[in-house]
């Protein structure tokens, strides 16, 4: 297994190694004789090796492990992204927070109007009222008239007495009620004049502002829309890159297992190699005396890599393939972000910005309109109250009225059974229930006006408040503040998001491209297994040529001792084949492989078997 | 979350395996040999192994045999990888007590799709 030494320093030694051997003899192996050494160097070139890629291998698990983490992460975000839950609720905020919008603008006029219409009623109050006056002025002549025609009849006219009493006092009745009633009315005047000319104000800045918010804001909701759009197609593509990047994965990793039983193939050559040398001694000042059947193990060894560097190389080409495909597809990813959100390449120029702004600015002229609402309502209420005050005053008068009409109907009966004594008498009753009529006339026509009074101060408030004490707008303005805070913590999240997207997607580019850097030792890697296995068959061949052996050793023996160390079926497969053929003739390279692996459409089974 | 032990003597076999493992919302505990994984459990819950068969020290099999006879592994399932496809070895897996075979090279989905059939 490998130390602790760095992938790339490995590489430039790896490199040094290889480049000093060029155009000599495969490593050290020199005629004059075949040597322990030579050996151990073919070992400590392949050993080295081994600890190279493993630590790529290492190296590449670390990697793949944060891509994978990366592009799950990613992943989310864009299936958050492709929901589009930030933007469906900025977009319903901006949607209710227009229709609000639109809907208190038009409610101005109608404020104005109706604010206007209860001037123009308590106008018109004020004068019924005043003429009033002249009415009671009447009644008291008419009582005064009664009193004296009633003495000058004497005890004729002793039943009209209670008469002049009655008028006189109905009169002063009638004359405090409106006096009352005049007086609710003066009141009445100030605070529809203050709600007027709040409204003005406001509808004087609402119209100059207001407007051109909301131009921009469904502007900007229109590009929001289109960019949610936008959003959607991209998500599909990132969907099928995402897809991509799993396929890739999962080929990268059958690759990485080729390349490490590749690996271990030659972990196991190394292992045969170095007990193939601690049985070679060498003699004094002599050549190493190697053990009978060397040149038949070094022989199984090469046939052991034959196609390890075709393999390993191929294996390496998959990784990098594989690796660059990843890394081309986040760029992508990364790209499809940045067009998500409108970002430039220094992170600004999103519209979420200015669309927010434009929110602000909206609920901001929404909220003034909003506390004028409150004041209007509050003005609206008092008025209310105070014509529900004028309206008990106007009852009483009617009632006195009523009074008043029957008394002079007992009166005129009364005068009608004095005869012509009684004629003048007759007369007075008579006018006084004309007038007593005059005053019911005049009592429903102000009746009449504070119904439409009443009617204008309640009709306004609209039907969010027809049952609540509450002020409904301050209510609305909260739910505006609230759904523009939504869309500030939603657009906050967006940016956070996509600016995760494009900085992991740069970052993991950046990741793979030196991932793939350190993986180049694989092609140093097939170099280095094509030089070994030459010198192997050149040490092979001058202890065949005349190096001396050790008959203690019997090759065959120790040739099948390796068949109990072989941890994979193709190391027995070329085994086999070695021992099997003649003359030591090495197998078809066809022949020594391993199985493929299936894809994951085959039957996931093929190589699987469970007990 | 379910416990998976990984045991084999190639370390970056081990780190791909727990990296498909993890993907799949699996805890993974890595140990190089048997020896390394018998020491490893101590009465810790584990609900599959997945054993190399060739590895120094004490290999996949034996190992498979020496859980067996710890009760409270007696009936986890032993799953070994590797690059051997013989009908002996297969047998002697069987033998040992080992739920399934998988040789390598093996596919991402592949191995997941083992895990999810014997996982308890």
């Amino acid at each position: 297994m490998s130390g602790d030494r760095g992938n790339g320093g490995n590489r430039v030694r790896l490199d040094v190694i290889l480049r000093s051997r060029e155009g000599a003899m495969p490593l050290d192996v020199q005629p004059s004789g075949v040597s322990t050494e030579s050996l151990g160097q073919v070992i400590a070139v392949l050993d080295s090796l081994n600890h190279d890629t493993e630590q790529g291998f290492m190296s590449i698990g670390a990697k793949l492990a944060d891509f994978m983490q990366t592009v799950s992460a990613i992943s989310s975000e864009l299936t958050a992204l492709a929901n589009a839950e930030h933007g469906q609720k900025a977009s319903l905020v901006l949607t209710h927070a227009l229709d609000r919008s639109t809907r208190m603008s038009a409610a101005q006029g109608d404020r104005d109007g109706g604010l206007a219409g209860m001037r123009r009623e308590v106008g018109l109050l004020k004068r019924t009222l005043s003429g009033f006056q002249e009415t009671v002025e009447t009644f008291r002549t008419l009582g005064l008239l009664t009193r004296i025609e009633t003495a000058r009849l004497g005890s004729t006219g002793a039943d009209f007495s209670d008469l002049a009493d009655d008028v006189s006092l109905l009169a002063g009745q009638v004359q405090s009620k409106v006096a009352s009633a005049l007086s609710i009315a003066d009141s009445l005047i100030p605070p529809i004049e203050s709600a007027m000319r709040e409204i003005s104000a406001l509808e004087a800045e609402q119209t100059s502002d207001l407007p051109a918010l909301i131009s921009r804001t469904l502007a900007s909701l229109s590009s929001f829309r289109d960019v949610q759009d936008q959003a959607k197609e991209s998500s599909n593509r990132l969907g099928a890159k995402y897809d991509a990047i799993s396929d890739g994965f999962k080929k990268l990793i059958v690759s990485i297992q080729f390349h490490d039983i590749t690996r271990q193939q030659v972990e196991h050559v190394v292992e045969v190699l170095q007990r193939l040398t601690s049985r070679s001694e060498p003699g004094n000042g002599n050549p190493a005396r190697h053990p009978r059947g060397t040149s038949a193990v070094l022989e199984l060894q090469c046939a052991q890599l034959a196609d390890a560097d075709k393999k390993f190389a191929a294996s390496v080409e998959t990784v990098e393939r594989n690796l660059e495909g990843i890394a081309r597809t986040v760029l992508e990813m990364a790209d499809e972000s940045r067009a998500i959100s409108g970002l430039r390449d220094d992170g600004t120029g999103s519209f979420f910005l200015p669309m927010e702004q434009d929110c602000s600015a909206i609920l901001a002229s929404l909220s003034h309109t909003a506390k004028a609402e409150v004041a209007t309502l509050a003005t609206r209420k008092g008025l209310a109250k105070t014509i529900d005050k004028m309206s008990g005053s106007i009852q009483e008068i009617q009632q006195v009225e009523t009074k008043m009409r029957r008394m002079a109907l007992n009166a005129r009966i009364s005068a009608f059974h004095l005869g012509d004594t009684g004629s003048a008498l007759d007369v007075l009753a008579g006018s006084v229930q004309q007038l007593a009529s005059e005053c019911k006339e005049r009592s429903q026509s102000l009746v009449t006006s504070l119904h439409s009074m009443s009617n204008a101060a309640t009709s306004s408030r609209g039907e969010d408040v027809q049952d609540s004490d509450s002020a409904p707008e301050d209510e609305y303005v909260d739910e505006l503040r609230q759904a523009v805070a939504d869309l500030h913590s939603s657009t906050e999240s967006s940016f956070a998001l996509i600016s995760q997207i494009v900085a992991r997607g740069d970052r993991l580019s950046a990741d793979i491209a030196a991932t793939r850097q350190n993986f180049s030792a694989g092609a140093l890697f097939a170099e280095a297994v094509a030089r070994a296995q030459e010198s192997m068959k050149q040490i092979g061949d001058m202890i065949q040529l005349g190096a001396p052996l050790d008959d203690s050793e019997e090759p065959e023996s120790g040739l099948a001792d390796f068949m109990s160390h072989y941890t994979m079926q193709s190391e027995m497969d070329v085994h086999q084949g070695i021992t099997g053929a003649a003359n030591g003739a090495f197998p078809p390279a066809a022949q020594i492989g391993w199985q493929t692996c299936p894809s994951a459409a085959a039957d996931e089974l093929d190589n699987v078997e469970f007990f | 979350m379910k416990n998976i032990m990984t045991v084999d003597d190639s370390s970056s076999l081990r780190q791909m395996v727990g990296l498909v493992l993890r993907g799949a919302g699996y805890e993974v505990i890595e140990a190089v040999d048997g020896v390394n994984a018998l020491s490893k459990l101590g009465g810790q819950e584990v609900h599959l192994f997945l054993v190399d068969v060739n590895m120094p020290n004490m290999g996949g099999l034996e190992f498979t045999r020496q859980v067996r006879a710890l009760p409270q592994y007696k009936f986890i399932p032993i799953v070994l990888l590797t690059t051997e496809s013989s009908v002996e070895k297969k047998q002697e897996g069987k033998a040992a007590g080992a739920t399934a075979w998988i040789i390598k090279p093996f596919d991402p989905d592949q191995l997941l799709a083992v895990v999810k059939k014997v996982i308890r």
